[in-house]
């Protein structure tokens, strides 16, 4: 068995489960658009390494599968540079926020059970939502696909599409084919950084069904775009762990690359093969997913009830 | 008078030369953590009387570890519920014990309570902050957490005995050391058990834990030069990934 030394982490890992890990999740991302950070941390942390090394290095080989992932989109045409600067600046101001956020919950001493509850409402209110109507949409194609579509070009604008449309600074973003106030991705970005700082996470999950169901963007889009958003928001997150808390392991890092960028290629090419909503019906089933995990995790007792202070 | 003195010479030389003959030697010394480390074993060998047994420790500093505490919130749900800092537990704590005194050890021997080993031996000297109101358990609980990590174990099978020359015998345990230790030095403790469950003498020695080439080079880097090792993370995950791009363009697609 071919092993390696994390001399970060401090542990020794197989080269074929991290390989394989970086692919499986690397998968993900081509297709759904999403770090993965809220599934490959855990699963690292199953594998021994600590909390705060898994979630920093994570973010260092989403970098990478990001990067591969955000060209293959580019290449196609999904990528609309200028919503995702919005959304990037206001995700940066939103995370400055959060981080704030979390250190006066610490210290009042419920941070924990704050960051668990959200997690879970949050998972099972995106996901639910996301499941449902990508099924009712998915029904409506099979019963009648003429008709489906002439609902969703007629789409009636809801009471929030109305304001949004009173907006200063409307903007025409060719890409997304929607115009609305420059203001919007700015605010909506903002929102998924507080939440993403809180959670700890790089907030993909979030992003996705926010750009589909709030900003309107088409799914194939909604990917592109959103790999290159998380694309700064890791280069950001990685080099400050860096500096600050020295938790990237590269070694790592590196390993869950190799099979991350590779992932994501194919992730790419499954996902254009894809109908907008299986997609989001898949990516419904996994975050609830994550979300079950993780309420089972707050039900059930724990087999060891202490551990490391550092990672949440 | 001259006699006795001679005698009492005679009797240290002995106790001198029979002390050098029971030093314990361990290999290897240091044990050096490369790029494909996945902990090693590690061989400690000495000389005992004829009727004597060995117990081995391997045992880490007492640094101070900071932890967090799960417990039930509102009857059913688990999460942190504090705070804990564990001071004067050693970070490892690997006992090599021969097959008798682990009989001892299962049996509640009264034997085993008099050599004072295993992690319950250590309890004494934890100090646990804030005092919690039952300390053995919450020392249960850190013992159950350092053994998840194999950093917390007691080997009962590890040690081998031969006769040597001298009318006594040799011993040989194995201690395996994981992945997971930490980078330190250790003190490796050799105890002589005779056969009523006293500890006749004990013998100790270092063993170092040690990164070399790339571990030790990417520790160092991370460590003294976090911005510039940060920006090259960056940099080459950002190559790595413009590289997998060209190399699945250049195929056409990879289905």
């Amino acid at each position: 068995m071919f092993h390696m030394y994390l001399p970060i982490a401090g542990n020794s890992v197989n080269i074929a489960v991290i390989l394989g890990l970086g692919g499986v999740v690397g998968l993900l991302s081509g297709i759904f658009g999403v770090g993965g950070g809220f599934l490959m941390t855990p699963l690292l942390i199953m594998f021994g390494i600590p909390p705060t090394v898994a979630a920093a290095s994570d973010s260092n080989q989403i970098v990478g599968a990001s990067t591969s992932g955000t060209l293959a989109h580019y290449r196609f045409g999904n990528v609309d540079m200028k919503m995702g600067f919005l959304l990037l600046i206001g995700g940066i101001g939103g995370g400055a926020i959060g981080v704030q956020l979390i250190k006066i919950l610490r210290a009042m001493g419920n941070a924990d059970f704050l960051i668990n509850i959200t997690y879970v409402i949050m998972l099972g209110g995106v996901g639910g939502y996301m499941f449902v109507e990508s099924l009712q949409s998915l029904k409506k194609d099979k019963d009648d696909p003429a008709a489906a579509v002439a609902v969703s070009v007629e789409k009636k604008p809801s009471a929030i599409g109305t304001m949004m449309a009173g907006l200063p600074f409307q903007t025409e973003f060719t890409k997304s084919g929607v115009t609305m106030s420059a203001l919007t991705p700015l605010v909506l970005g903002a929102f998924v950084g507080v939440l993403a700082a809180i959670m700890g996470v790089g907030g993909g999950f979030i992003m996705v069904p926010v750009m589909v169901y709030l900003l309107r963007m088409p799914m194939h889009v909604v990917v592109g775009t959103s790999l290159f958003q998380i694309l700064f928001t890791c280069i950001n997150v990685t080099v400050m762990q860096a500096q600050t808390n020295h938790t990237v392991d590269f070694v790592l890092a590196l390993l869950l690359l190799l099979g991350s960028t590779i992932g994501a290629q194919f992730g790419t090419r499954i996902s254009r093969k894809l109908k907008g909503d299986q997609l989001k019906i898949i990516l419904a089933c996994l975050v609830l997913l994550v979300m079950v995990k993780m309420l089972f995790s707050l039900l059930m007792e724990p087999s060891v009830v202490l551990s490391y202070a550092g990672g949440h | 008078m001259k006699m006795k003195i001679c005698m009492i010479l005679l009797m240290g030389l002995l106790m001198f030369f029979s002390s050098q003959a029971m030093a314990i030697q361990i290999s290897p010394e240091q044990v050096n953590i490369t790029a494909t480390y996945n902990g090693q074993d590690v061989v400690v060998k000495g000389a005992l009387q004829k009727d004597e047994q060995a117990v081995v420790q391997i045992i880490g500093n007492g640094a101070e570890v900071e932890l967090k505490q799960q417990g039930k919130v509102g009857g059913f749900l688990w999460m942190t519920v504090g705070h804990i800092s564990i001071a004067n537990a050693p970070s490892a704590y690997l006992l090599c014990l021969p097959e008798s005194i682990n009989t001892w050890r299962e049996n509640q021997d009264p034997r085993w309570k008099t050599l004072n080993l295993g992690f319950s031996s250590l309890l004494p000297q934890v100090d646990i902050e804030p005092k919690p109101s039952n300390k053995e358990e919450v020392f249960r609980n850190f013992v159950e957490l350092k053994q998840s990590d194999s950093l917390y174990s007691i080997i009962a099978d590890g040690m081998q005995y031969s006769d040597n020359a001298e009318g006594g015998k040799e011993f040989s345990a194995t201690i395996h050391i994981p992945a997971k230790m930490p980078v330190a030095e250790y003190t490796v403790k050799m105890l002589r058990v005779n056969k009523d469950g006293a500890i006749d003498g004990q013998e100790t020695a270092r063993l170092q834990l040690v990164e070399t080439g790339f571990p030790k080079f990417i520790s160092s880097m991370a460590f003294n030069r976090g911005l510039l090792y940060g920006v090259l993370s960056v940099g080459i995950a950002i190559m790595a990934g413009l590289f997998m791009g060209i190399v699945f363009k250049d195929r056409g697609g990879a289905h």
